[in-house]
């Protein structure tokens, strides 16, 4: 951010009016705005540019200043002021949904495919509403402005649609919180903004007091892309983690979702080639950091067996939250030298304590210690570390390739269909830069290992490091908001799905997303049936349990779709995916969602009585007989 | 064998037959030891990475040797970092060592009572941990600590069975 670059005062001026006339805005709005604009003129040069007019005019003049051009929205009385404002501004797109969590995941989903801000404004009761997909962006660190309307109450009074402490509930997941009013209300939403992008970035929210008022504000010039605080390590921490790296026997890489988030895929690949280390993610990984093709990648990092004596791990951007698994991916190879780098200073030695730890941009670190390694060691040296170690990782990475080929073809035919048959298909059959947004339990890496993600293949976004079901379809959408050229496919279990997620498909239906939503439909809460049953116990021997089946209603998904205006297509017999595919890509590219439901395995132990609940009739224990 | 004769070649073929069959089998046995093995040593490294319960799960999943062949499928779809030349012997141990004829769940802690240190040993680590890895540990309050964690992890002791097992851990061999 600028406080002194010099804005267009002149081209804004012309665009304000213009568009104002343009979009039909009466007489005396559009002459409000071209006063304003000539008094912006006026404004004193080297400070910020001032805007006067309305708070709320205020308010989108400076989003706009921050490249803000698509805002989130749920129904509520109180905006009217702002949305004089976005119609004279004729540049700016709402987008309605029709719940505020669904609002706020859409957001969430669109700033992580962007790398930009996500506003959403609707109504202070739908705090209790939004909040599920707050947590849910704070776990991911997505910078996001939440702006509810209605100011706070009378303190105590419990008054009408109040209570006290209005933004309370939100403090646990918000890293910061503040009032829009109409005084200082640039002041106030430059400091929400720097909030947001942190670090630690993250959701902020705001009461949305600034309506008609007349203000003289300054509006700030801000780059959503360098609004992040920037961090750059010293050169004698970057020189004892090439030195370790030169002098390891066998080292290892966790790339974390700060990869993701700078966008640093190539320089992390590029490292990692220099000296054949090989790569790891964790389970909560966010984004694909890292090619899955790659013949260094080794997957999950709790799960690793090569090295089986790592003596370095260096992690780059990763959090490690994910408690136990990460726990035991730090442990698995007995001690080590860890090295922690992230550009989140509070995520250093939170979950561990690493015997290094280096605050520093991806970008910048990655950069530093390739040239480190570059200074300490000459290219023959470099030559022989590299490919001593080549050849050991690519022998266990092709071996699990071919794993996993056996495992894919075993039941390849089967009905229901098997989540590795569904990835094989996709894979088949999407563009090479399509994005996948999923909301999968722990069978995901059936799906990820049959598709090729990361670097220059398929994006991946999701599934959300908070877990709280309800994120992904409206995610998914954000996504393609951001992404309009890019193929976006929403993989959803039918359990997440059936956690207020419908509700997205109006807003994928009026603004006509030609997204794919793949129901990975097993008529179960399968992930949370498997961990219970882990261990036996007394459902396993009984062979059923309370809360797993799913079935009774079998949802059709297909009729939700329908109901939508969007097609819907069913497949049950594995043979039937890839024709059903290819007419799900034809209707995606005339512009038309479809909505894919397909039965698949369940996964874990095998119960007697899978479909078994707890039945109760309401019909039934009627004692009253009635009308009609 | 064209430049023999079929009398030599019938009496070297009785003459073998008992010995061979005797060799085959003990070589069959071997094979099937040295499968178990590599498929114990397979589980070790890469099943209880993840599964630090496996013990209590191989107690109580009582699975056919194809439906254990499956589950080592779904694992390795799932990131199991199994080889190809792995899979075979990784479900076989895992059959064998499942469901069936082991104890169940409620049963183990009666039948520890009457162990000694290297049953309870053999019946409740072994599937996961080598022998030699324990002799490497030091003394008995680490072992404690040890046996306290595995069973957070899931294993299956009474108190009894508990110090015992430190007792018998604490006087391997280094």
């Amino acid at each position: 951010m600028s406080r002194t670059r010099k804005p267009s005062r002149r081209d804004f001026l012309a665009a304000t009016a213009a568009t104002g006339i343009a979009l039909g805005i009466d007489p005396g709005a559009a002459a409000a705005q071209e006063a304003a604009g000539r008094q912006r003129d006026a404004a004193p040069p080297g400070g910020p540019d001032m805007y006067r007019g309305t708070a709320a005019g205020a308010v989108v003049a400076q989003l706009r200043a921050a490249g803000v051009r698509t805002l989130f929205h749920t129904n509520t009385s109180g905006f009217v002021p702002f949305f004089e404002a976005i119609a004279a501004a004729g540049d700016v797109q709402v987008i309605n949904m029709t719940h505020e969590g669904q609002a706020v995941a859409a957001a969430a989903g669109y700033t992580m495919a962007s790398r930009t801000l996500g506003f959403f404004f609707g109504s202070h009761v739908g705090i209790p509403n939004a909040l599920s997909n707050t947590y849910n962006a704070w776990k991911d660190r997505v910078p996001l402005l939440l702006a509810f309307s209605g100011g706070q109450g009378e303190q105590g009074k419990d008054s009408f649609e109040s209570w006290d402490n209005i933004l309370g509930p939100t403090e646990a997941f918000t890293t910061w919180r503040g009032e829009l009013a109409s005084e200082e209300v640039t002041d106030t939403l430059r400091l929400a903004l720097k909030f947001a992008f942190g670090p630690p970035s993250g959701p902020v929210a705001l009461t949305f007091g600034a309506g008609g008022e007349q203000v003289q504000a300054p509006i700030y010039r801000i780059d959503s892309a360098t609004m992040r605080a920037r961090s750059r390590a010293s050169s004698d921490v970057i020189e004892t983690t090439a030195r370790w790296l030169i002098e390891a026997d066998d080292p290892v890489f966790v790339v974390g979702s700060q990869v993701g988030v700078e966008g640093a895929y190539a320089e992390v690949v590029a490292l990692a080639e220099k000296l054949s280390v090989p790569v790891a993610e964790t389970i909560h990984s966010l984004y694909a950091n890292f090619p899955n093709d790659h013949p260094l990648f080794l997957g999950e990092l709790q799960s690793q067996r090569y090295p089986r004596k790592q003596d370095v791990l260096v992690s780059f951007g990763e959090s490690f939250t994910a408690g136990r698994e990460d726990e035991r991916g730090l442990t698995a190879s007995g001690p080590r030298r860890v090295v922690h780098i992230s550009h989140e200073p509070q995520a250093l030695g939170r979950s561990f304590a690493p015997d290094l730890g280096i605050l520093s941009d991806m970008r910048a670190a990655i950069r530093d210690l390739s040239d480190a390694v570059d200074g300490m060691v000459t290219k023959d040296r470099l030559a022989r570390i590299r490919a001593s170690r080549l050849a050991d990782v690519s022998r266990l990475t092709t071996g699990l390739k071919q794993s996993r080929e056996i495992a894919l073809r075993a039941h390849f035919d089967s009905s229901p269909v098997t989540w590795e048959r569904v990835g094989f298909e996709l894979e088949k059959v999407l563009d090479k830069d399509a994005v996948i947004v999923p909301e999968l339990g722990t069978q995901y890496n059936k799906i990820y290992r049959q598709l090729k993600l990361g670097g220059a293949n398929k994006q991946r976004i999701g599934r959300t490091r908070g877990d709280a079901l309800g994120w992904g379809v409206a995610a998914a959408l954000g996504v393609n908001l951001a992404l309009p050229d890019r193929q976006v496919v929403a993989l959803q279990g039918d359990g997440g799905f059936l956690f207020n997620q419908s509700e997205a498909l109006w807003s994928i239906a009026r603004y006509e997303a030609p997204m794919l939503i793949v129901i990975m439909n097993n008529h179960s809460y399968n992930e949370s049936r498997a961990r219970n049953m882990l261990n036996g116990g007394t459902f396993y021997e009984a062979g059923r349990d309370f809360n797993g089946y799913l079935g009774d209603p079998n949802v059709d998904f297909t009729k939700i779709a329908e109901a939508y205006g969007l097609k819907g297509e069913k497949v049950v017999r594995a043979g039937d995916l890839a024709p059903a595919l290819q007419r799900c890509l034809r209707s995606m590219r005339d512009g038309k969602a479809v909505v894919l439901d397909v039965d698949v395995e369940v996964d874990g132990a095998p119960l007697r009585q899978p479909t078994w609940y707890q039945r109760y009739s309401i019909a039934d224990i009627r004692r009253k007989r009635l009308n009609g | 064998m064209a430049s023999r004769s079929p009398l030599l070649a019938v009496s070297i073929l009785v003459a073998w037959l008992p010995a061979s069959a005797s060799a085959q089998g003990d070589r069959a046995q071997g094979d099937q030891d040295a499968r178990m093995a590599r498929g114990r040593q397979v589980v070790a490294q890469a099943c209880t990475t993840c599964h630090t319960t496996l013990v209590r799960m191989l107690q109580v999943h009582k699975q056919t040797p194809e439906q254990w062949k499956d589950t080592v499928y779904f694992m390795i779809s799932r990131g199991a970092q199994v080889m190809p030349d792995e899979i075979e012997p990784v479900a076989a141990f895992l059959a064998a060592s499942s469901g069936g004829g082991r104890p169940g769940a409620r049963e183990v802690g009666q039948q520890g009572r009457a162990a000694d240190g290297a049953a309870i040993l053999q019946r409740n680590c072994q599937q996961c941990h080598e022998l030699a890895t324990a002799s490497a540990k030091a003394d008995a309050e680490e072992w404690s600590a040890v046996v306290a964690r595995m069973m957070a992890y899931g294993a299956r002791l009474t108190p009894a069975d508990q110090q015992t097992l430190i007792g018998y851990l604490n006087g391997l061999k280094k």
